[in-house]
């Protein structure tokens, strides 16, 4: 760990301790400490960005409810990611209905209006094909794959957040790559 | 649902598939792409602005919630409290019983048999003995009540039992 880490961590523990006894101005420094973070948890499970956001909302809704049951501060960041994720998760019913709507490609319209029309239509394609590909995989392999994926995260951290093994974390990670390969081949080669 | 192996086949699987420690699979590449070009499309300053607007509505319902859960759980407590006392006072308080008396045998010695709607009271029969207290209204044709005595012999566990007060019955007539 090196020490701008160090000093990430204790600040946030500090902000948890003033979170935890009601403080508000110390949760919203939280928020804007981890959104970033949070949303690319969400974003990757849930394959879209509006999806994602309702999801990262939610989820630190129910973390600011619950905040003061944080028994050792210095686990926010694994604790939060452990609410993102569960509630991207539990979105994903959600996130399949709102892809069936006929209306799902405007979504996308606005952000990828800088590239020329041909571009845009590669994105919007390789963006629904891995979409579709997430929401095949089981929820813990969207979870492990997703998590797997966050540079800082250690293995052992990814395995507190999902509450299993490092070796089962791998085994969902294997399976996911597999069934993901299969279902974006065409955009591997 | 796949079953997860065990822990040691895990390791097997995991040193014959390249990528299991954080090597950046080509899978992975493709997905943190996506990942990163539908983040660089999202406003920060937006998002983060909704969340301040829900954590202030989830303030606003938090804030009563302890007040209720205060008002609840004294609500509950006194219920409670009243059903233990309810249930306590129809278990231990003696029954009242009501009685009906039949005369058998209408005579000086009559019998007369004593019904007792009560716990643990059964029917029995009694002697009787009536004392004439109303002789001279008689005479006077004015009619006074005679009081009648029954009594009637019980064990003593009966006598001194829980539900000695109910068995000890006088009848005013």
């Amino acid at each position: 760990m090196n020490e701008a880490q160090k000093v990430k961590i204790s600040g946030t523990e500090r902000l948890v301790k003033a979170s935890s006894r009601g403080n508000r101005d110390a949760f919203d420094q939280l928020v804007g400490l981890y959104q970033h973070k949070a949303m690319q948890v969400a974003v990757s499970i849930l394959g879209n960005a509006d999806g994602a956001a309702e999801a990262v909302q939610a989820g630190f809704v129910k973390a600011y409810l619950s905040i003061n049951k944080l028994r050792e501060p210095k686990l926010f960041e694994i604790w939060l990611l452990r609410i993102i994720s569960n509630t991207a998760i539990s979105q994903r019913k959600t996130a399949k209905r709102r892809k069936e709507a006929a209306n799902t490609a405007d979504c996308h319209s606005q952000e990828i209006s800088t590239f020329s029309p041909a571009e845009t239509a590669d994105i919007r394609e390789l963006r629904e094909a891995i979409q579709t590909a997430m929401l095949k995989l089981s929820k813990k392999e969207s979870q492990a794959i997703t998590l797997f994926g966050l540079d800082d995260l250690s293995q052992e951290q990814v395995a507190e957040i999902m509450g299993c093994s490092v070796g089962a974390v791998k085994w969902h990670v294997f399976r996911a790559r597999k069934k993901l390969k299969i279902l974006l081949r065409k955009y591997l080669e | 649902m796949a079953c997860v192996p065990g822990e040691k086949e895990i390791e097997d699987i995991a040193e014959k598939v390249s990528g299991m420690n954080k090597k950046i699979d080509k899978i992975d590449a493709l997905l943190r792409r996506n990942t990163a070009g539908q983040l660089a499309g999202v406003d920060f300053d937006d998002l983060n602005a909704a969340i301040s607007g829900r954590l202030d509505e989830a303030q606003k319902r938090k804030t009563p919630a302890p007040k209720f859960i205060k008002v609840f759980k004294t609500a509950a407590v006194t219920a409670a409290a009243a059903a233990v006392f309810i249930i306590v006072m129809v278990n231990f308080t003696e029954k009242k019983g009501s009685a009906t008396v039949a005369f058998i045998n209408p005579s000086e010695r009559a019998q007369v048999q004593v019904n007792i709607a009560g716990r643990d009271i059964s029917r029995g029969k009694s002697t009787v003995k009536i004392i004439d207290s109303g002789t001279a209204r008689k005479q006077q044709g004015k009619i006074r009540p005679n009081w009648f005595v029954i009594s009637r012999a019980e064990p003593a566990s009966a006598k001194n039992g829980a539900a000695r007060d109910a068995r000890d019955i006088a009848c005013l007539f």
